[in-house]
Protein backbone atom coordinates (compact mmCIF):
# COMPACT_ATOMS: atom_id res chain seq x y z
CA UNK A 1 0.00 0.00 0.00
CA UNK A 2 2.77 2.36 0.82
CA UNK A 3 4.43 1.45 -2.41
CA UNK A 4 1.45 3.00 -4.18
CA UNK A 5 1.96 6.11 -2.10
CA UNK A 6 5.58 6.48 -3.11
CA UNK A 7 4.85 5.57 -6.69
CA UNK A 8 2.39 8.41 -6.97
CA UNK A 9 4.83 10.81 -5.38
CA UNK A 10 7.55 9.78 -7.79
CA UNK A 11 5.24 9.93 -10.79
CA UNK A 12 3.99 13.37 -9.86
CA UNK A 13 7.48 14.68 -9.42
CA UNK A 14 8.47 13.34 -12.81
CA UNK A 15 5.42 14.86 -14.44
CA UNK A 16 6.10 18.17 -12.77
CA UNK A 17 9.67 18.12 -13.94
CA UNK A 18 8.50 17.69 -17.50
CA UNK A 19 5.82 20.29 -17.26
CA UNK A 20 8.00 22.53 -15.20
CA UNK A 21 5.89 25.61 -15.35
CA UNK A 22 3.64 25.34 -12.32
CA UNK A 23 6.20 25.84 -9.60
CA UNK A 24 7.93 28.58 -11.52
CA UNK A 25 4.70 30.51 -11.99
CA UNK A 26 3.84 30.25 -8.33
CA UNK A 27 7.28 31.41 -7.28
CA UNK A 28 7.29 34.28 -9.75
CA UNK A 29 3.89 35.39 -8.55
CA UNK A 30 5.16 35.25 -4.99
CA UNK A 31 8.16 37.43 -5.73
CA UNK A 32 6.02 39.81 -7.76
CA UNK A 33 3.41 40.16 -5.03
CA UNK A 34 6.08 40.78 -2.42
CA UNK A 35 7.70 43.41 -4.62
CA UNK A 36 4.47 45.33 -4.89
CA UNK A 37 4.57 46.28 -1.25
CA UNK A 38 7.77 48.32 -1.23
CA UNK A 39 6.43 50.05 -4.31
CA UNK A 40 3.28 50.89 -2.43
CA UNK A 41 4.84 51.65 0.94
CA UNK A 42 7.98 53.50 0.01
CA UNK A 43 11.54 52.28 0.17
CA UNK A 44 12.43 53.21 3.73
CA UNK A 45 14.11 50.15 5.26
CA UNK A 46 12.83 50.67 8.78
CA UNK A 47 9.21 50.62 7.66
CA UNK A 48 9.72 47.63 5.44
CA UNK A 49 11.45 45.60 8.09
CA UNK A 50 8.44 45.82 10.38
CA UNK A 51 6.00 44.53 7.80
CA UNK A 52 8.28 42.23 5.83
CA UNK A 53 7.28 39.08 7.67
CA UNK A 54 3.59 39.79 7.25
CA UNK A 55 3.99 40.66 3.57
CA UNK A 56 5.81 37.43 2.91
CA UNK A 57 3.18 35.40 4.72
CA UNK A 58 0.25 36.99 2.90
CA UNK A 59 1.92 36.75 -0.50
CA UNK A 60 2.73 33.13 0.26
CA UNK A 61 -0.90 32.41 1.08
CA UNK A 62 -2.00 33.84 -2.24
CA UNK A 63 0.73 32.06 -4.17
CA UNK A 64 -0.21 28.72 -2.61
CA UNK A 65 -3.87 29.22 -3.47
CA UNK A 66 -2.94 29.97 -7.07
CA UNK A 67 -0.71 26.94 -7.27
CA UNK A 68 -3.40 24.65 -5.92
CA UNK A 69 -5.74 24.92 -8.82
CA UNK A 70 -4.06 22.33 -11.04
CA UNK A 71 -3.57 20.01 -8.09
CA UNK A 72 -6.36 17.66 -9.02
CA UNK A 73 -7.78 19.24 -12.13
CA UNK A 74 -5.64 17.50 -14.73
CA UNK A 75 -6.30 14.11 -13.23
CA UNK A 76 -9.96 14.92 -12.97
CA UNK A 77 -10.14 15.84 -16.63
CA UNK A 78 -8.42 12.78 -17.96
CA UNK A 79 -10.23 10.34 -15.73
CA UNK A 80 -7.39 9.30 -13.48
CA UNK A 81 -9.24 10.49 -10.42
CA UNK A 82 -12.11 8.17 -11.13
CA UNK A 83 -9.62 5.34 -11.32
CA UNK A 84 -8.33 6.40 -7.96
CA UNK A 85 -11.87 6.31 -6.60
CA UNK A 86 -12.40 2.81 -7.88
CA UNK A 87 -9.06 1.44 -6.85
CA UNK A 88 -8.61 -0.61 -3.75
CA UNK A 89 -6.19 1.83 -2.19
CA UNK A 90 -7.62 4.27 0.32
CA UNK A 91 -8.30 7.49 -1.49
CA UNK A 92 -6.98 9.57 1.36
CA UNK A 93 -3.59 7.93 0.99
CA UNK A 94 -3.44 8.70 -2.71
CA UNK A 95 -4.46 12.27 -2.05
CA UNK A 96 -1.83 12.56 0.66
CA UNK A 97 0.74 11.47 -1.90
CA UNK A 98 -0.46 14.22 -4.22
CA UNK A 99 -0.10 16.80 -1.46
CA UNK A 100 3.39 15.59 -0.65
CA UNK A 101 4.51 15.94 -4.22
CA UNK A 102 2.93 19.37 -4.39
CA UNK A 103 4.73 20.32 -1.21
CA UNK A 104 8.05 19.16 -2.59
CA UNK A 105 7.64 20.64 -6.03
CA UNK A 106 6.03 23.96 -5.16
CA UNK A 107 6.58 24.33 -1.44
CA UNK A 108 10.32 23.97 -1.34
CA UNK A 109 11.01 26.54 -4.10
CA UNK A 110 8.59 28.93 -2.40
CA UNK A 111 10.36 28.38 0.88
CA UNK A 112 13.75 29.06 -0.62
CA UNK A 113 12.48 32.09 -2.45
CA UNK A 114 11.02 33.43 0.76
CA UNK A 115 14.50 33.64 2.24
CA UNK A 116 15.69 35.69 -0.69
CA UNK A 117 12.66 37.95 -0.58
CA UNK A 118 13.06 38.38 3.17
CA UNK A 119 16.48 39.84 2.60
CA UNK A 120 15.10 42.08 -0.13
CA UNK A 121 12.41 43.33 2.20
CA UNK A 122 15.02 44.25 4.81
CA UNK A 123 13.94 41.68 7.34
CA UNK A 124 16.56 41.58 10.11
CA UNK A 125 18.61 38.40 10.38
CA UNK A 126 17.21 37.30 13.71
CA UNK A 127 13.75 37.22 12.23
CA UNK A 128 14.72 35.35 9.11
CA UNK A 129 15.36 32.19 11.06
CA UNK A 130 11.93 32.41 12.60
CA UNK A 131 10.44 33.08 9.20
CA UNK A 132 12.06 29.96 7.80
CA UNK A 133 10.84 27.87 10.68
CA UNK A 134 7.31 29.21 10.58
CA UNK A 135 7.12 28.73 6.83
CA UNK A 136 8.47 25.20 7.11
CA UNK A 137 5.58 24.40 9.43
CA UNK A 138 3.09 26.56 7.62
CA UNK A 139 3.52 25.60 3.98
CA UNK A 140 2.57 21.93 4.50
CA UNK A 141 -0.42 23.14 6.51
CA UNK A 142 -1.51 25.39 3.68
CA UNK A 143 -1.12 22.60 1.14
CA UNK A 144 -3.18 20.21 3.24
CA UNK A 145 -5.97 22.68 3.89
CA UNK A 146 -5.79 23.59 0.22
CA UNK A 147 -6.33 19.95 -0.69
CA UNK A 148 -9.64 20.07 1.16
CA UNK A 149 -10.64 23.21 -0.68
CA UNK A 150 -9.69 21.83 -4.07
CA UNK A 151 -11.63 18.63 -3.59
CA UNK A 152 -14.71 20.64 -2.63
CA UNK A 153 -14.60 22.93 -5.64
CA UNK A 154 -13.41 20.50 -8.26
CA UNK A 155 -15.36 20.90 -11.43
CA UNK A 156 -17.51 23.74 -10.20
CA UNK A 157 -17.77 26.88 -12.22
CA UNK A 158 -15.79 29.88 -10.96
CA UNK A 159 -13.47 27.30 -9.46
CA UNK A 160 -10.44 29.49 -8.91
CA UNK A 161 -12.18 32.40 -7.22
CA UNK A 162 -14.46 30.13 -5.24
CA UNK A 163 -11.42 28.22 -4.07
CA UNK A 164 -9.79 31.40 -2.82
CA UNK A 165 -13.01 32.48 -1.11
CA UNK A 166 -13.27 29.17 0.71
CA UNK A 167 -9.62 28.76 1.58
CA UNK A 168 -8.69 32.19 2.87
CA UNK A 169 -10.87 32.05 5.99
CA UNK A 170 -9.52 28.58 6.69
CA UNK A 171 -5.98 29.90 6.29
CA UNK A 172 -6.43 32.68 8.80
CA UNK A 173 -5.27 30.77 11.92
CA UNK A 174 -2.13 29.63 10.09
CA UNK A 175 -1.49 33.22 9.06
CA UNK A 176 -2.04 34.54 12.56
CA UNK A 177 0.42 32.12 14.12
CA UNK A 178 2.96 32.21 11.34
CA UNK A 179 3.15 35.96 10.79
CA UNK A 180 2.75 36.43 14.52
CA UNK A 181 5.85 34.37 15.17
CA UNK A 182 7.91 36.47 12.80
CA UNK A 183 6.64 39.72 14.27
CA UNK A 184 7.32 38.46 17.78
CA UNK A 185 10.90 37.67 16.91
CA UNK A 186 11.31 41.18 15.52
CA UNK A 187 10.54 42.49 18.97
CA UNK A 188 12.70 39.90 20.65
CA UNK A 189 9.77 38.15 22.29
CA UNK A 190 9.54 34.36 22.60
CA UNK A 191 8.17 32.50 19.63
CA UNK A 192 7.70 29.01 21.02
CA UNK A 193 3.98 29.50 21.56
CA UNK A 194 3.30 30.50 17.98
CA UNK A 195 5.45 27.75 16.53
CA UNK A 196 3.91 25.18 18.83
CA UNK A 197 0.44 26.18 17.72
CA UNK A 198 1.50 26.04 14.10
CA UNK A 199 2.87 22.58 14.68
CA UNK A 200 -0.39 21.62 16.34
CA UNK A 201 -2.36 22.80 13.33
CA UNK A 202 -0.05 20.82 11.06
CA UNK A 203 -0.43 17.69 13.15
CA UNK A 204 -4.18 18.13 13.07
CA UNK A 205 -4.20 18.67 9.32
CA UNK A 206 -2.05 15.69 8.37
CA UNK A 207 -4.59 12.98 9.19
CA UNK A 208 -7.75 15.04 8.80
CA UNK A 209 -7.24 16.87 5.53
CA UNK A 210 -6.73 13.88 3.22
CA UNK A 211 -9.65 12.09 4.84
CA UNK A 212 -12.01 15.05 4.45
CA UNK A 213 -10.74 15.60 0.92
CA UNK A 214 -11.42 11.97 0.05
CA UNK A 215 -15.00 12.25 1.33
CA UNK A 216 -15.62 15.47 -0.61
CA UNK A 217 -14.04 14.06 -3.73
CA UNK A 218 -16.55 11.26 -3.78
CA UNK A 219 -19.31 13.85 -3.88
CA UNK A 220 -17.56 16.15 -6.31
CA UNK A 221 -16.90 13.57 -8.95
CA UNK A 222 -20.22 11.84 -9.37
CA UNK B 1 -14.46 60.64 24.32
CA UNK B 2 -17.30 60.65 21.85
CA UNK B 3 -20.49 62.48 22.33
CA UNK B 4 -23.06 61.02 24.65
CA UNK B 5 -26.51 62.06 23.69
CA UNK B 6 -29.15 63.04 26.14
CA UNK B 7 -29.20 63.77 29.79
CA UNK B 8 -30.31 60.33 30.79
CA UNK B 9 -34.03 60.33 31.28
CA UNK B 10 -35.87 57.17 30.52
CA UNK B 11 -38.97 58.46 28.85
CA UNK B 12 -39.61 59.51 25.29
CA UNK B 13 -36.47 61.52 24.56
CA UNK B 14 -36.54 60.58 20.93
CA UNK B 15 -34.68 63.58 19.62
CA UNK B 16 -31.78 63.17 21.95
CA UNK B 17 -30.75 59.65 20.98
CA UNK B 18 -28.79 60.97 18.10
CA UNK B 19 -28.25 59.42 14.72
CA UNK B 20 -26.22 56.47 15.89
CA UNK B 21 -28.85 54.63 17.88
CA UNK B 22 -31.55 55.24 15.29
CA UNK B 23 -29.39 54.15 12.40
CA UNK B 24 -28.55 50.94 14.24
CA UNK B 25 -32.17 50.09 14.71
CA UNK B 26 -33.12 51.24 11.24
CA UNK B 27 -30.39 49.11 9.73
CA UNK B 28 -31.43 46.08 11.72
CA UNK B 29 -35.07 46.41 10.81
CA UNK B 30 -34.18 47.00 7.16
CA UNK B 31 -31.99 43.95 6.85
CA UNK B 32 -34.38 41.68 8.73
CA UNK B 33 -37.26 43.07 6.72
CA UNK B 34 -35.37 42.39 3.51
CA UNK B 35 -34.85 38.77 4.50
CA UNK B 36 -38.52 38.45 5.33
CA UNK B 37 -39.39 39.95 1.97
CA UNK B 38 -37.06 37.51 0.23
CA UNK B 39 -38.67 34.52 1.92
CA UNK B 40 -42.21 35.69 1.23
CA UNK B 41 -41.38 36.45 -2.37
CA UNK B 42 -39.91 32.98 -2.83
CA UNK B 43 -43.13 31.53 -1.48
CA UNK B 44 -45.22 33.64 -3.82
CA UNK B 45 -43.12 32.60 -6.80
CA UNK B 46 -43.49 29.00 -5.80
CA UNK B 47 -47.25 29.34 -5.53
CA UNK B 48 -47.33 30.96 -8.94
CA UNK B 49 -45.30 28.14 -10.42
CA UNK B 50 -47.49 25.51 -8.84
CA UNK B 51 -50.62 27.23 -10.09
CA UNK B 52 -49.24 27.22 -13.60
CA UNK B 53 -48.43 23.54 -13.29
CA UNK B 54 -51.95 22.91 -12.19
CA UNK B 55 -51.04 21.46 -8.83
CA UNK B 56 -52.67 24.29 -6.94
CA UNK B 57 -56.25 25.33 -7.47
CA UNK C 1 -31.30 7.04 22.85
CA UNK C 2 -32.74 4.83 20.19
CA UNK C 3 -36.18 5.31 21.63
CA UNK C 4 -35.82 9.07 21.35
CA UNK C 5 -34.71 8.78 17.75
CA UNK C 6 -37.57 6.45 16.96
CA UNK C 7 -40.00 8.85 18.54
CA UNK C 8 -38.56 11.77 16.61
CA UNK C 9 -38.17 10.02 13.28
CA UNK C 10 -41.60 10.87 11.80
CA UNK C 11 -41.03 14.55 12.62
CA UNK C 12 -37.63 14.51 11.00
CA UNK C 13 -38.83 13.21 7.69
CA UNK C 14 -39.59 15.69 4.96
CA UNK C 15 -43.36 15.16 4.84
CA UNK C 16 -43.52 15.02 8.62
CA UNK C 17 -41.65 18.27 8.90
CA UNK C 18 -44.00 19.94 6.44
CA UNK C 19 -46.96 18.82 8.51
CA UNK C 20 -45.87 20.10 11.87
CA UNK C 21 -44.17 23.23 10.60
CA UNK C 22 -47.40 24.18 8.85
CA UNK C 23 -49.13 23.97 12.19
CA UNK C 24 -46.55 25.80 14.22
CA UNK C 25 -45.19 28.58 12.05
CA UNK C 26 -48.08 31.00 12.65
CA UNK C 27 -47.41 30.64 16.36
CA UNK C 28 -43.70 31.32 16.09
CA UNK C 29 -44.44 34.23 13.79
CA UNK C 30 -46.98 35.68 16.19
CA UNK C 31 -44.73 35.39 19.22
CA UNK C 32 -41.86 36.75 17.20
CA UNK C 33 -43.84 39.85 16.33
CA UNK C 34 -44.93 40.31 19.94
CA UNK C 35 -41.40 39.95 21.21
CA UNK C 36 -40.07 42.35 18.63
CA UNK C 37 -42.59 45.01 19.52
CA UNK C 38 -42.10 44.51 23.24
CA UNK C 39 -38.36 44.33 22.82
CA UNK C 40 -38.16 47.48 20.73
CA UNK C 41 -40.33 49.40 23.16
CA UNK C 42 -38.24 48.17 26.06
CA UNK C 43 -34.88 48.81 24.52
CA UNK C 44 -35.66 52.11 22.89
CA UNK C 45 -37.89 53.73 25.42
CA UNK C 46 -38.12 52.00 28.74
CA UNK C 47 -34.67 50.75 29.51
CA UNK C 48 -32.35 52.89 31.57
CA UNK C 49 -29.42 54.88 30.37
CA UNK C 50 -25.94 53.65 31.02
CA UNK C 51 -23.70 55.50 33.44
CA UNK C 52 -20.76 55.63 31.05
CA UNK C 53 -22.24 55.37 27.61
CA UNK C 54 -25.45 57.32 27.87
CA UNK C 55 -28.06 56.60 25.31
CA UNK C 56 -25.59 54.82 23.08
CA UNK C 57 -25.94 51.71 25.17
CA UNK C 58 -29.25 51.08 23.43
CA UNK C 59 -27.29 49.80 20.46
CA UNK C 60 -26.28 46.86 22.60
CA UNK C 61 -29.82 45.55 22.35
CA UNK C 62 -29.45 44.84 18.65
CA UNK C 63 -25.74 44.26 18.41
CA UNK C 64 -25.37 41.59 21.09
CA UNK C 65 -28.33 39.41 20.04
CA UNK C 66 -27.30 39.64 16.40
CA UNK C 67 -23.74 38.62 17.22
CA UNK C 68 -24.72 35.75 19.48
CA UNK C 69 -27.31 34.46 17.05
CA UNK C 70 -24.94 34.71 14.09
CA UNK C 71 -22.59 32.35 15.88
CA UNK C 72 -25.41 30.09 17.05
CA UNK C 73 -26.88 29.80 13.58
CA UNK C 74 -23.50 28.81 12.22
CA UNK C 75 -23.17 26.16 14.89
CA UNK C 76 -26.65 24.89 14.06
CA UNK C 77 -25.66 24.74 10.40
CA UNK C 78 -22.53 22.83 11.26
CA UNK C 79 -24.27 20.33 13.52
CA UNK C 80 -27.10 19.83 11.05
CA UNK C 81 -24.58 19.26 8.27
CA UNK C 82 -22.77 16.74 10.44
CA UNK C 83 -26.04 14.96 11.11
CA UNK C 84 -26.88 14.97 7.44
CA UNK C 85 -23.51 13.48 6.54
CA UNK C 86 -23.67 10.80 9.22
CA UNK C 87 -27.31 9.80 9.00
CA UNK C 88 -28.11 11.04 5.51
CA UNK C 89 -31.24 12.91 6.54
CA UNK C 90 -32.37 15.26 3.84
CA UNK C 91 -34.09 17.48 6.37
CA UNK C 92 -30.80 18.39 8.01
CA UNK C 93 -29.44 19.43 4.61
CA UNK C 94 -32.38 21.72 4.02
CA UNK C 95 -32.03 23.10 7.54
CA UNK C 96 -28.41 24.04 6.99
CA UNK C 97 -28.97 25.56 3.58
CA UNK C 98 -31.98 27.60 4.65
CA UNK C 99 -30.20 28.86 7.76
CA UNK C 100 -27.28 30.29 5.86
CA UNK C 101 -28.80 33.52 4.49
CA UNK C 102 -30.46 34.27 7.82
CA UNK C 103 -27.20 33.74 9.67
CA UNK C 104 -25.44 35.90 7.11
CA UNK C 105 -27.90 38.75 7.75
CA UNK C 106 -27.34 38.44 11.49
CA UNK C 107 -23.60 38.63 10.93
CA UNK C 108 -23.96 41.72 8.74
CA UNK C 109 -26.17 43.35 11.35
CA UNK C 110 -23.69 42.50 14.09
CA UNK C 111 -20.81 43.96 12.13
CA UNK C 112 -22.65 47.08 11.03
CA UNK C 113 -24.15 47.83 14.43
CA UNK C 114 -20.82 47.06 16.04
CA UNK C 115 -19.20 49.57 13.76
CA UNK C 116 -21.88 52.19 14.38
CA UNK C 117 -21.61 51.56 18.11
CA UNK C 118 -17.88 52.00 17.88
CA UNK C 119 -18.05 55.50 16.49
CA UNK C 120 -19.43 57.28 19.54
CA UNK C 121 -17.65 54.85 21.86
CA UNK C 122 -14.11 54.79 20.56
CA UNK C 123 -14.24 57.50 17.92
CA UNK C 124 -13.54 55.10 15.10
CA UNK C 125 -15.70 53.20 12.65
CA UNK C 126 -13.77 50.00 12.99
CA UNK C 127 -11.40 48.48 15.47
CA UNK C 128 -9.61 45.17 15.16
CA UNK C 129 -10.60 43.81 18.50
CA UNK C 130 -11.07 40.08 19.01
CA UNK C 131 -14.85 40.01 18.82
CA UNK C 132 -15.34 42.18 15.76
CA UNK C 133 -12.50 40.46 13.90
CA UNK C 134 -13.93 37.03 14.66
CA UNK C 135 -17.30 38.27 13.47
CA UNK C 136 -15.72 39.47 10.23
CA UNK C 137 -14.12 36.08 9.68
CA UNK C 138 -17.47 34.45 10.40
CA UNK C 139 -18.87 36.63 7.62
CA UNK C 140 -16.30 35.14 5.27
CA UNK C 141 -17.25 31.65 6.35
CA UNK C 142 -20.90 32.32 5.62
CA UNK C 143 -20.09 33.86 2.25
CA UNK C 144 -17.94 30.90 1.30
CA UNK C 145 -20.71 28.48 2.25
CA UNK C 146 -23.34 30.33 0.23
CA UNK C 147 -20.96 30.71 -2.72
CA UNK C 148 -20.25 26.98 -2.75
CA UNK C 149 -23.94 26.19 -2.53
CA UNK C 150 -24.73 28.42 -5.48
CA UNK C 151 -21.83 27.13 -7.57
CA UNK C 152 -22.96 23.52 -7.60
CA UNK C 153 -25.81 23.04 -10.03
CA UNK C 154 -27.23 19.72 -8.96
CA UNK C 155 -28.94 20.36 -5.65
CA UNK C 156 -27.95 17.05 -4.18
CA UNK C 157 -24.29 17.65 -4.92
CA UNK C 158 -24.65 21.19 -3.61
CA UNK C 159 -26.04 19.99 -0.33
CA UNK C 160 -23.35 17.34 0.11
CA UNK C 161 -20.44 19.66 -0.64
CA UNK C 162 -21.76 22.51 1.45
CA UNK C 163 -22.40 20.06 4.27
CA UNK C 164 -18.73 19.13 4.29
CA UNK C 165 -17.74 22.77 4.19
CA UNK C 166 -20.05 23.53 7.11
CA UNK C 167 -18.50 20.73 9.16
CA UNK C 168 -15.01 21.99 8.35
CA UNK C 169 -16.21 25.40 9.44
CA UNK C 170 -17.70 23.99 12.63
CA UNK C 171 -14.27 22.73 13.62
CA UNK C 172 -12.48 25.76 12.32
CA UNK C 173 -14.57 28.55 13.82
CA UNK C 174 -13.44 27.80 17.40
CA UNK C 175 -9.84 27.61 16.18
CA UNK C 176 -10.25 30.96 14.46
CA UNK C 177 -11.86 32.50 17.51
CA UNK C 178 -9.11 31.45 19.84
CA UNK C 179 -6.34 32.40 17.47
CA UNK C 180 -7.92 35.82 16.93
CA UNK C 181 -8.26 36.28 20.67
CA UNK C 182 -4.60 35.33 21.08
CA UNK C 183 -3.64 37.69 18.25
CA UNK C 184 -5.58 40.47 19.82
CA UNK C 185 -4.27 40.17 23.37
CA UNK C 186 -0.73 40.44 22.06
CA UNK C 187 -1.54 43.84 20.64
CA UNK C 188 -3.82 45.10 23.36
CA UNK C 189 -3.64 48.80 22.83
CA UNK C 190 -6.38 50.31 24.93
CA UNK C 191 -9.51 49.62 26.88
CA UNK C 192 -11.49 48.30 23.95
CA UNK C 193 -12.46 45.28 25.93
CA UNK C 194 -14.49 47.45 28.29
CA UNK C 195 -17.35 47.17 25.90
CA UNK C 196 -17.46 43.44 25.73
CA UNK C 197 -18.46 42.61 29.29
CA UNK C 198 -20.44 45.42 30.76
CA UNK C 199 -21.99 44.51 34.07
CA UNK C 200 -25.57 44.02 33.13
CA UNK C 201 -28.09 45.50 35.51
CA UNK C 202 -31.35 43.61 35.76
CA UNK C 203 -33.20 46.46 34.14
CA UNK C 204 -30.96 46.07 31.12
CA UNK C 205 -30.98 42.31 31.16
CA UNK C 206 -34.66 41.94 30.44
CA UNK C 207 -34.72 43.97 27.23
CA UNK C 208 -31.61 42.13 26.15
CA UNK C 209 -33.18 38.75 26.75
CA UNK C 210 -36.33 39.85 25.02
CA UNK C 211 -34.39 40.92 21.96
CA UNK C 212 -32.47 37.66 22.05
CA UNK C 213 -35.72 35.74 22.03
CA UNK C 214 -37.10 38.02 19.31
CA UNK C 215 -34.11 37.36 17.08
CA UNK C 216 -34.34 33.67 17.82
CA UNK C 217 -38.00 33.36 16.93
CA UNK C 218 -37.37 35.43 13.82
CA UNK C 219 -34.75 32.88 12.80
CA UNK C 220 -37.04 29.95 13.53
CA UNK C 221 -39.99 31.44 11.67
CA UNK C 222 -38.03 32.38 8.58
CA UNK C 223 -36.28 29.03 8.76
CA UNK C 224 -39.56 27.13 8.71
CA UNK C 225 -40.88 29.16 5.79
CA UNK C 226 -37.64 28.87 3.81
CA UNK C 227 -37.36 25.17 4.45
CA UNK C 228 -40.91 24.53 3.36
CA UNK C 229 -40.37 26.49 0.15
CA UNK C 230 -37.11 24.72 -0.54
CA UNK C 231 -38.55 21.26 0.12
CA UNK C 232 -41.52 21.83 -2.15
CA UNK C 233 -39.32 23.32 -4.88
CA UNK C 234 -36.81 20.50 -4.81
CA UNK C 235 -39.31 17.69 -4.62
CA UNK C 236 -42.15 19.15 -6.65
CA UNK C 237 -42.58 16.01 -8.68
CA UNK C 238 -43.28 13.78 -5.74
CA UNK C 239 -46.82 12.68 -5.05
CA UNK C 240 -46.76 13.43 -1.37
CA UNK C 241 -45.67 16.99 -2.11
CA UNK C 242 -48.55 17.51 -4.49
CA UNK C 243 -51.01 16.18 -1.97
CA UNK C 244 -49.52 18.26 0.80
CA UNK C 245 -49.60 21.44 -1.21
CA UNK C 246 -53.23 20.92 -2.07
CA UNK C 247 -54.15 20.26 1.53
CA UNK C 248 -52.30 23.13 3.05
CA UNK C 249 -52.57 26.00 0.70
CA UNK C 250 -55.78 25.74 -1.18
Amino acid sequence: MYRAFWKIVKRDLQLQKRRGADALTAVMFFVLACSLFPLALGPSPEDLAWVAGSIIWVALLLAVILSLDPLLRVDFEDGTLEQWLLSSYPLSLLLAARVLSHGIWVGIPLWCMATVVAVLLQLPDKAIGTLMLSLALGIPCLSLIGLMGVSLTLGLRQGGLLLALLLLPLYIPVLIFGAGAVNQSLEGLPIQGHLALLAALLLLAIPLAPWVAARSLRFSIQ
Amino acid sequence: MGETAGSGTTMLNIDLYGPYVWSCYALTITILGWQLYRVIRAQKNLKQKLKVQGILC
Amino acid sequence: MKKILQYLAPYLSLPGFCQWSHRWWPWTAGFCLLLWIAGLVQSLFLSPVDYQQGEAVRMMYVHVPAAIWSLSVYSIMGIASLASLIWRTKLMDVLAQASAPIGLSFTVIALATGSIWGKPMWGTWWVWDARLTSELILLFFYMGYIALQKAAEDHRQASRLSAILAVIGLLDVPIVHYSVRWWNTLHQTSSFENISRPQIAASMLWPLLMMMAAFGLYYVTLLFLSMRTQIVTQHADRLWVKRLVQEQRC
